[in-house]
């Protein structure tokens, strides 16, 4: 293409050349610089990644059985209700960080009709093995707990409430 | 929201901001084929707006992603795309796609005006020199024979430039037609579509431009030329419709399982943007009118092509609302809706949508100062050199 | 087979960028980023890890009481605030009238349980469905990420980088079953992982955990005697959408055909 009238480095289409490749050349300095370390170490994604995740701190412990040491009344009398099914965290929320440091770290301590009501007020699409009570008829105005141990949960006067 | 749509789906994700993407990609996209009707296919008809053609699609290309980074969750990570893209996505060709056409444009850009900016240089002064001396990277020979040499690379160039257009906006229609978890998305046609709807976008912003410019400029609108692309407008047009009415029809034909929302959608939903600007106003009026347009007289004929135009703009960008926006009304769920109103303020309001819809004629504006696209009479003469002062 | 594939995709990228220069995808001079964890653990190596599992997750529909327990138990687990509509995990309530009509609500994602079931007209049926995460074996939103943040582990669940998330949402879009969001703080895709900060520590994921009825339930399809490997050769069971083609690895008993 360079005629013999001008140098080829005086081309207006050498001139251009020059910059996209100085444009190509910097693109591929920035991606070599911008690449994390660990992208593609088990796939093409960060692998470092996957530690991040792993490394996540759980909010709820292992199961029940990490507050049977210290509650251990309420972990015996909840084994031997219909309760049972049913983890402590899932009525006092997450627990993991308390058992280190009980006195600052409080679990939720459920209140209120409606809670137990999440799951025995009467729907039509709830699973019939689950004991259903008219929640507004049951016995209205005192909290569930007054006649009901949440841990084991049978009527006053069938052993239920401590 | 109405019926049942999914808790994740309360808030529709892509907004307001994300309709202009194709929106403006396209009419750089429509821009982009007049100018190559022109330097590719020697459109002679068509010299009055080769030039214009090009700087208005730079303009736009500039904005291009400009909503598509304001709307970014993490706006700063947004050259990630380019580090890691990822081979799978259809969206990660974005980055690559925009760059490599938006070097072929420049570069064809700076074939074409080399000589003007070399006069431009020799010329003027001080920073003004200095500016146009950059600008020409210092290859000042205007020889004819360097000239001719510009001359077949703008070809080759243009005609690079034309899959390259075609690329940047028929994948943003497979961003969205690619999704099929999304029924109203979700069809082989939908690249073709936008592809379509982006060159009708185009050439009518095109014929706006160069009237507005021939008024500021005090003068007379080539007949010839904007006749000529309200012809291929009329084209371009027709295959349009076809093919998203086409869509609409076979999805209903199909009895597809999501049909009954999409129905509800159109029907319920969207009644005005689809059928009444969308298809209406925007595709079937604009059609006669342009007929009509052709055997009018030459003061009508050229008015009714423009309001034709103008009414185009606004159907496409009903079009685009349409797909975004609509597809994303219905739920995953097929028993619901989700409402959206955008906010006339916010990063995501109508406010910023306007501001970047309007940034691209300052761009162009600033642009055809420091380099005037006009050509001179002699129309044709693309590597003409001038000696037309920068008004300064 | 996972390894062809990354070589496959590594290629893709280097063509992709022009075939100019032969780079490795592996930058060298970034630093390693701060993680989100606090935890100080060594890094492990993976693929031994993945080698191991295959975790798979069982709904069965007629057990779910829709206490919303597992709603604000995942949230709280994994940071995502209460208040906020979006959520990892859900329950739907659904009641089909005798007229064929299908009633479905999820208020708040369940996650405050459900009032009593209002319905006008008459009701042949009634139930809950949880959902979460498919973590599909072929998952469209990782095939859609731009930019590789979001990627699938060798034991089958699809995580989010959140220092690489650009927050495009294509993800969002891409999933069939609307179990993603942008998380409202951290403006970064967010999804369920099956509690892989648990499940990788040997607990179960914070739903199942809490579910009173163990209408959840979760386990290592590889383990010697898994639980839920025996109820998926015992029990017939469905997943969700198979008609997209993502084959879900959370597998429903009981599951109604109004049930998308
Ligand atoms: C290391 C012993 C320890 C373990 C393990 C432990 N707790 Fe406790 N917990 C305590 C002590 C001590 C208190 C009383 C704190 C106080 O009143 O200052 C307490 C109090 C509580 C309370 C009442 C909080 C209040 O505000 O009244 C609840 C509920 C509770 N624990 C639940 C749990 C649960 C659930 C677990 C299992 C995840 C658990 N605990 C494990 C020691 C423990
Ligand atoms: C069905 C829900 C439920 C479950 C399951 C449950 N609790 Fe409770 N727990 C309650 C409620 C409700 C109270 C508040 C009792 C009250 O107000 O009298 C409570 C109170 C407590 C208290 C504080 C008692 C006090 O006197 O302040 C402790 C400690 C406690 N629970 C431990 C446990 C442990 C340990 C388990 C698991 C073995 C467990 N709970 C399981 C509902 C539950
Ligand atoms: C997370 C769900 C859940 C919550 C919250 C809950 N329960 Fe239960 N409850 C159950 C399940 C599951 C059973 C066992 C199935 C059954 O026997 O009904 C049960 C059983 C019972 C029973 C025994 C019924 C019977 O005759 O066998 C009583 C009484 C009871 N719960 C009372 C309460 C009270 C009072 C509260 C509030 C402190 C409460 N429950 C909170 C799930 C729950
Ligand atoms: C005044 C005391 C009292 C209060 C308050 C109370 N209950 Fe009861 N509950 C009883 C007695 C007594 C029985 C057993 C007799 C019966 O079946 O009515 C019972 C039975 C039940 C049963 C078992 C029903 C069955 O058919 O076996 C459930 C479940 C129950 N209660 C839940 C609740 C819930 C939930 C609340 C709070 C909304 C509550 N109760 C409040 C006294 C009470």
């Amino acid at each position: 293409m360079s005629g013999p009238h001008l140098k080829f480095y005086h081309q207006p289409w050498f001139r251009a050349f020059l910059l996209v490749v100085a444009i190509v050349i910097v693109f591929f300095v920035a991606r070599d610089l911008a690449t994390p370390a660990s992208f593609g170490q088990y796939g093409y994604y960060r692998g470092q990644n996957v530690n991040d995740w792993a490394t996540r701190e759980v909010a709820f412990s292992g199961g029940s059985t990490t507050c049977q040491a210290c509650h251990q009344d309420k972990h015996e009398a909840w084994a031997a209700g219909p309760h049972a099914g049913i983890n402590c965290e899932s009525c006092h929320g997450p627990a993991a960080a308390h058992p280190a440091n009980p006195g600052q770290v409080r679990p939720e301590v459920p209140a209120g009709r409606e809670f137990c009501a999440l799951c025995h007020d009467i729907n039509v699409a709830r699973a019939k093995a689950v004991q259903q009570v008219d929640v507004a008829q049951h016995n209205p105005g005192p909290d569930c707990t007054t006649c009901h141990n949440p841990h084991r949960p049978l009527p006053v006067g069938m052993g239920g409430k401590q | 929201m109405s019926g049942f749509v999914f808790p994740n789906e309360m808030e529709i994700n892509w907004s307001l901001l994300i309709v202009l993407y194709p929106y403006i990609t396209g009419l750089v996209a429509g821009a982009f084929i007049v100018s190559a009707l022109y330097h590719v296919f020697n459109r002679r008809q068509l010299a009055p707006v080769g030039r214009l053609a090009l700087v208005t699609a730079l303009s736009f290309l500039i904005v291009a992603p400009m909503p598509l980074l304001l709307h970014l969750g993490q706006p700063v990570r947004g050259l990630e795309i380019m580090w890691t893209p990822n081979p799978t996505s259809a969206m990660a060709g974005f980055g690559y796609i925009y760059s490599f056409y938006m070097v072929i444009l420049l570069l064809e850009i700076w074939f074409i005006f080399r000589s003007d900016i070399v006069a431009h240089a020799r010329s003027s002064r001080g920073i003004a020199r200095l500016g146009y001396t950059v600008l020409s990277l210092g290859a000042w020979d205007t020889s004819p024979r360097t000239l001719e040499q510009d001359h077949r690379l703008t070809t080759v160039l243009a005609s690079i430039g034309i899959p390259a257009a075609a690329f940047l906006h028929g994948y943003v229609g497979f961003i969205f037609g690619a999704i099929k978890a999304n029924p109203w998305w979700s069809t082989p046609l939908q690249p073709v579509i936008f592809l379509l709807s982006a060159i009708v976008s185009g050439m009518a912003l095109l014929m706006l431009v160069y009237a507005v410019t021939c008024w500021r400029r005090k003068e007379a609108v080539d007949h010839q030329c904007l006749m000529s692309l309200n012809k291929y407008l009329w084209y371009f047009l027709i295959l349009d419709v076809c093919l998203e009415v086409l869509e609409v029809i076979s999805k209903m034909y199909e009895a597809e399982e999501a049909w009954p929302v999409i129905y509800q959608l159109l029907t319920a939903y969207l009644p005005v943007t689809f059928f009444g600007l969308q298809l209406a106003l925007g595709a079937v009026v604009p059609l006669v009118l342009l007929t009509v347009a052709r055997r009018a007289g030459s003061r009508s004929g050229q008015a009714l092509t423009l309001l034709s135009a103008a009414l185009i703009l606004v159907g496409v960008f009903s079009m685009r609302w349409n797909v975004v926006i609509g597809g994303q009304m219905l739920s995953k769920s097929l028993r619901g809706f989700t409402a959206y109103h955008p906010p006339f303020l916010g990063l995501e309001g109508v406010l910023p949508a306007v501001v970047i819809l309007a940034l691209p004629f300052v761009i162009l504006a600033v642009v055809c100062r420091i380099i005037p696209p006009w050509s001179q009479k002699a129309a044709g003469e693309e590597y003409y050199s001038s000696d037309v002062e920068v008004s300064a | 087979m996972r390894l062809s594939r990354r070589d496959f995709l590594v290629k893709g990228v280097q063509l992709a960028a022009g075939g100019l220069v032969a780079t490795t995808v592996v930058g060298k001079v970034w630093p390693a980023g701060t993680t989100l964890a606090q935890g100080k653990e060594a890094p492990r190596d993976w693929t031994r890890v993945w080698e191991e599992h295959e975790w798979a997750f069982v709904v069965d529909t007629r057990r779910c009481i829709g206490c919303g327990r597992c709603v604000v138990a995942c949230k709280k687990e994994n940071g995502v605030p209460l208040e906020a509509e979006v959520t990892r995990t859900w329950v739907e309530q659904y009641a089909v009238m005798a007229d064929g009509r299908t009633e479905v609500i999820s208020p708040h994602g369940g996650q405050d349980g459900f009032a009593e079931t209002k319905v006008t007209g008459e009701m042949s049926k009634a139930f809950f469905v949880p959902k979460l995460c498919n973590q599909c074996e072929k998952p469209p939103c990782v095939k859609v990420c731009p930019v590789a943040a979001t990627y699938q582990t060798g034991d089958g669940v699809v995580l989010v980088d959140r220092e690489r998330c650009i927050g495009c949402r294509y993800c969002i879009q891409a999933c069939p079953y609307g179990a993603r969001f942008l998380h409202p703080e951290l403006h970064v895709a967010d999804k369920c992982t099956w509690c892989y900060h648990r499940i990788t520590k040997g607990l179960l994921p914070a739903c199942v955990q809490t579910c009173p009825t163990g209408a959840r339930q979760f386990g290592d399809l590889k383990a010697p005697d898994s639980a839920v490997k025996k109820i998926l050769e015992e029990q017939p069971s469905n997943v969700l959408k198979p008609a997209m083609g993502t084959e879900p690895q959370v597998y429903y008993l009981a599951l109604d055909r109004v049930v998308i």
